[in-house]
Formats: structure tokens, sequence, C-alpha cells
């Protein structure tokens, strides 16, 4: 038996109840209610829908080993002048807990030129942060969206 | 002599069958109003993507009517027939043979078949799909109820009209307009109410490109200046797995519950489906440039040309320009009004100016509701969060159609 969908179960109601029960000055109404109860019913399913899957896919990318990477140190740390430099940035991460080698490799040799010669750095951790997009992100995004028209 | 006869006879024939003699005033008036529809378009840029072909269509139907006119049989006598019957059907009737002459349709009536079979309007969701980022959406999920709340002005518009006189299937075709999206409205209003298409298309259209005008005003007028400037925490960041899967779960689901939302909800996820899978890089392209633009201008000329005078010049309009407003005022309000209910709820956290975005004017609402946001606060960008409930809204208006397209259908 195929099931039936809400709508259409709501229309069957409306149709085959005794004519007395629902007159015709009533059909709107229950039209009213059935439309608001039948689209927040779908989009309250959809919320859960979502909130259950996207918890499987994070549990199942951590399981993956996705652990946010470990700082490289520096082998001259043993030096004079050496300073530890603990950096944080908002980096781009390809999930929720991790940043890429490849920029903790960028960030590491940004601080090292931003320093020069003068001091020896060693990046202890790289961390994003939950600061607010930086500004030139959000230009690119509002660029972005004026350039689209909606239909 | 037989010349100038022959000369002067053609200018009469050519006289009694030009637009002069055979236009009625209603034609003249929807002409001058296709021109503003133009001026607004062009200069004042109000949706030219769709505006523009919609009034330019809307100027030729009524220029030369016949455009749309659909393929009919001509029965001419045999016995006064000039030409070679030999290629066409005949009919005896009370013993006088008739040569079966068929006509064409006219131009738009054949490209209208894509308007009337609703092909056009999934085909624009196709597009639009490929265009819209539903990260903001599945970061927050909360903003599909937000997306939903708009839709109620959907419902109310609807018992406004049954009020003034409109039967269910017209009633559901003007109340779509409050969901502020136009290829469902087409193609509820082309199942539902195909006679209303004209002035519905074009009531959906303008007001859709008024929503910096209309919003502004409701959302300050139902919020305070503390709950405007709340600055809402940074999205968690989704992952390609989960936009990946988000169209293909949604268009199981929706289409599961109502089947008749499945063209408008297949195709937007399809759409979106293409961008996210990264697989196909090439019909992404093609859905979102060359198939979208040539279907918007056969949708926008089609649809502008059933607007002729009679079946636009009547009160019957002016009472759905009158109950589109308010559609469109409602679905404003009462995404706010959920919005305040989420910041009572959230304890704050929910700024409720990113409901009246639930309108699913993509991307219009949504910047409309960052820039009201901004005026409180300058450095409170709304723009990604407002973004969750305006994708939402698409979903709550395709799943409304499909609401109304099954129980007044």
């Amino acid at each position: 038996m195929i099931p039936k969908t809400i709508a259409s179960m709501a229309a069957e109601v409306m149709t085959t109840a005794p004519a007395q029960s629902v007159g015709e000055e009533n059909q709107s109404l229950v039209i009213l209610v059935t439309g608001v109860i039948v689209v927040f019913a779908a989009l309250i399913l959809l919320i859960a829908i979502i909130k259950i899957y996207s918890s499987v896919v994070h549990a199942a990318q951590k399981k993956g080993g996705n652990k946010p990477p470990k700082a490289p140190k520096d082998k001259n740390d043993s030096k004079v002048n050496v300073t530890a430099v603990n950096v944080t940035a908002a980096a781009p991460v390809t999930d929720s807990n991790t940043v890429d080698l490849q920029t903790i490799a960028v960030i590491s040799a940004a601080v090292e030129a931003f320093y020069g010669e003068e001091k020896k750095v060693r990046v202890v951790s790289v961390r994003r942060t939950p600061a607010k997009r930086s500004e030139w992100a959000v230009a690119g995004m509002m660029q972005n969206i004026s350039a689209r028209r909606g239909f | 002599m037989g010349i100038w006869q022959g000369f002067l006879d053609s200018l009469k024939g050519l006289f009694e069958v030009s637009g002069l003699t055979a236009l009625s005033w209603e034609n003249y008036v929807m002409i001058g109003i296709s021109c503003f529809l133009l001026f607004l378009a062009i200069k004042k840029q109000y949706e030219p993507l769709l505006l523009l072909p919609i009034a330019f269509g809307m100027l030729i139907v009524n220029l030369y009517p016949p455009i749309m006119a659909a393929p009919s049989t001509q029965m001419i006598p045999l016995s006064e027939y000039a030409g070679d019957a030999s290629g066409y059907a005949i009919t005896t009737i009370d013993g006088i043979q008739y040569v079966n002459k068929p006509e064409y349709g006219g131009l738009f009536y054949y490209l209208y078949q894509g308007v009337k079979l609703g092909i056009y309007p999934p085909l624009i969701f196709l597009g639009i799909g490929c265009m819209t980022d539903f990260g903001p959406l599945i970061a927050n999920p909360k903003s599909f109820i937000l997306g939903a709340a708009a839709q109620v002005a959907i419902f109310i518009t609807f018992i406004a009209a049954t009020l003034m006189g409109f039967s269910n299937g017209q009633a559901g075709s003007i109340g779509i307009i409050g969901g502020a999206d136009g290829p469902t409205a087409i193609f509820v209003t082309t199942k539902l109410a195909p006679e209303l298409l004209g002035p519905i298309a074009v009531a959906a259209y303008s007001y859709m490109a008024l929503v910096p005008i209309i919003q502004p005003p409701i959302m300050k007028l139902l919020t305070t200046k503390k709950e405007r400037s709340v600055v809402m925490q940074q999205l968690r960041p989704v992952s390609k797995l989960e936009k990946i899967l988000f169209p293909i779960i949604v268009t199981i689901v929706c289409s599961i519950l109502l089947p008749s939302a499945a063209p408008l909800i297949g195709m937007l996820m399809l759409g979106n489906l293409f961008k996210e899978s990264g697989v196909v890089d090439r019909i992404f392209k093609t859905a979102q440039n060359e198939l979208m633009n040539i279907i918007t201008i056969f949708l926008g000329l089609t649809v502008g040309a059933t607007a002729t005078g009679k079946s636009f010049l009547s009160w019957q309009t002016l009472g759905i320009i009158a109950l589109g407003l308010a559609a469109f005022s409602v679905g404003t309000a009462s995404g706010v009004l959920f919005g305040k209910l989420m910041y009572v709820f959230t304890k704050g956290k929910v700024n409720p100016l990113i409901g009246a975005a639930g309108v699913s004017a993509v991307p219009m609402a949504a910047r409309v509701a960052n820039k009201v946001g901004q005026k409180e606060n300058p450095s409170n960008f709304l723009l990604m969060h407002a973004m969750g409930p305006n994708v939402a809204g698409v979903i709550g208006s395709a799943v409304a159609a499909g609401v109304l397209l099954s129980v007044c259908g």
C-alpha cells in the first residue's frame, strides 16, 4: 500500500467529511491550518534530519583521524635569544577540528619572515580563532552575492 | 486607373488589418503600462532579468494579439477554396464539402507551452540551485523555522483572497505571491488559476524588486534597538560531505511528504548537487548560465504575453496587487515575530532581523536584513546568518506550493 502524504490525507478529510461538519466557510480555515502545520512539520523534520546526519558526518570524520596536527619544532631552540611565540591565527580549515599541515607551514614561514634574523622563533600552537571573519572575506562574500540577482 | 484603384484597395486592406483598427482602448492602456514597466526594469533596475522580458512580452501581445493565438482549423467551402486542396482533409456537412485548412498558432503560443505544462519554473529552479549555497542553513538548521514562519503569509493571504470572492484555486495562486518566489508563483498559478498568470507574475516580480522598500519599516516597527543590535555567533564551517548529502536528503524527504512539490524541490536540489559534487563542472556551468538565460527569456516573454488588456485591466487585478503587497508585508512580519520568539528562547543569541529574510527573495532579503542590522551596529555582519532563513524560505515556499497544489488542485 502506498503511504499517503499528509496533504492528500488532509484533502481526503476535506472532501469526504460530512457537509454539515465542514462547511464552505470553514474550508479556507482548514486549508490555512493544514498548510501551516504541514510546512512547519516538513521543515522541522528536515532540521532533525540535518542535525542527525551532521553529527554522523562529524563523528565519522573524527574517527577517520582528522586530529589537530602538532606544531613543528625549531631545531635551533637551544641558542640564546630564542623567543617562543604563540601563534593564533584565523586559519582556513577543512574540518571544524583541524588545521592542515600546509597552512601551519605557511604561518610558520610568515612568522619567521616577520621576525627576521633578530630572533629565533618556535611555533608552539596554531589555533583557529572564534573571532569574526576578516574584513577581506566579508567584502569578497558581499561582492559575490551582489553579483547575483534574485529570481 | 486600374493600377491606381488596385493600389488604393491594397492600402485600404492594409489599414483594415492594421493595429489602428484591430486594437481596442484596453490594448493601448496595456501598451502604456508595459512601457512603464520597461522604465522600471531599465532605469530603476527592478529585477530587470525578468521584468524586462515580461514587460516586452506584454507590449508585443497588446500590439499584435495573434502572436499568442492557438492553432486552429479553418473550414473553407471547397467551391470557394482557391489553392490545391489535395493535401488537406475534406469534411462533408449537409452535403457541402469543406477544406480543413490548419492555421498555425502564434510564436508565443508555442513558447508558452513550457509555462503551461510546468516546464520552465522547475528549470529556473535548477539554475537557482546551482547558484545557491546552503552552507549557512546546514550550519544553523534552526533557520528552517524562520523560513517556515515567513510562509504563513501565503495561507493568511489565501484566506483574505477567499473572503474577497476569489475561488480556492485563484486564492492559492494569489497567496503564493507571499512566498516571494517568482518561479514558484508561476508554477502554482499555471496549475490553479492560469487566467490570473499575467497580473500575478507582474505583482510577484515587482514586489520582489521592492523588498528593500517594503521590509525595513516593518522590521523596525516590530523590533527594539537592543534586538536589532544582537551580534550572532559565527557559523560553524560545513564540510563538503554535508553539503553533498543535503540536496539528496531534502529531495527524498520533501518528495515523500509532498509529491506535488517534487518538480520544484527536486530541480532545486539537483542544481545544488551539480554545484556541490564538483564532478559535473560542464553541466553545472550550463545550468546556471546558458540554460538559465534561455529559460528566463522564454518564461518572461510568454508570461508577459498573458497580460492582455481584457485579462489585466479589471478590479480583480487591483485586488491581486493589494493582496500581493499584504502577503509580502505579512511574510516579513511573521518572519520577524518568529525571530523575536527565537531571541527569547535562545536568551538573546538570535537577531530577530534575520527572520525577515525568510521570504525567499534570495539574496535581496538577506542583504536587507544585513543593512538594517548595520544601521544599529556597523560592525554587525548578519548577511551569512540571514542567508540561512533566506534559502530555507525557498524550500519552504516550494513545500507550501506543494500543499496548495495538493489541496486546491
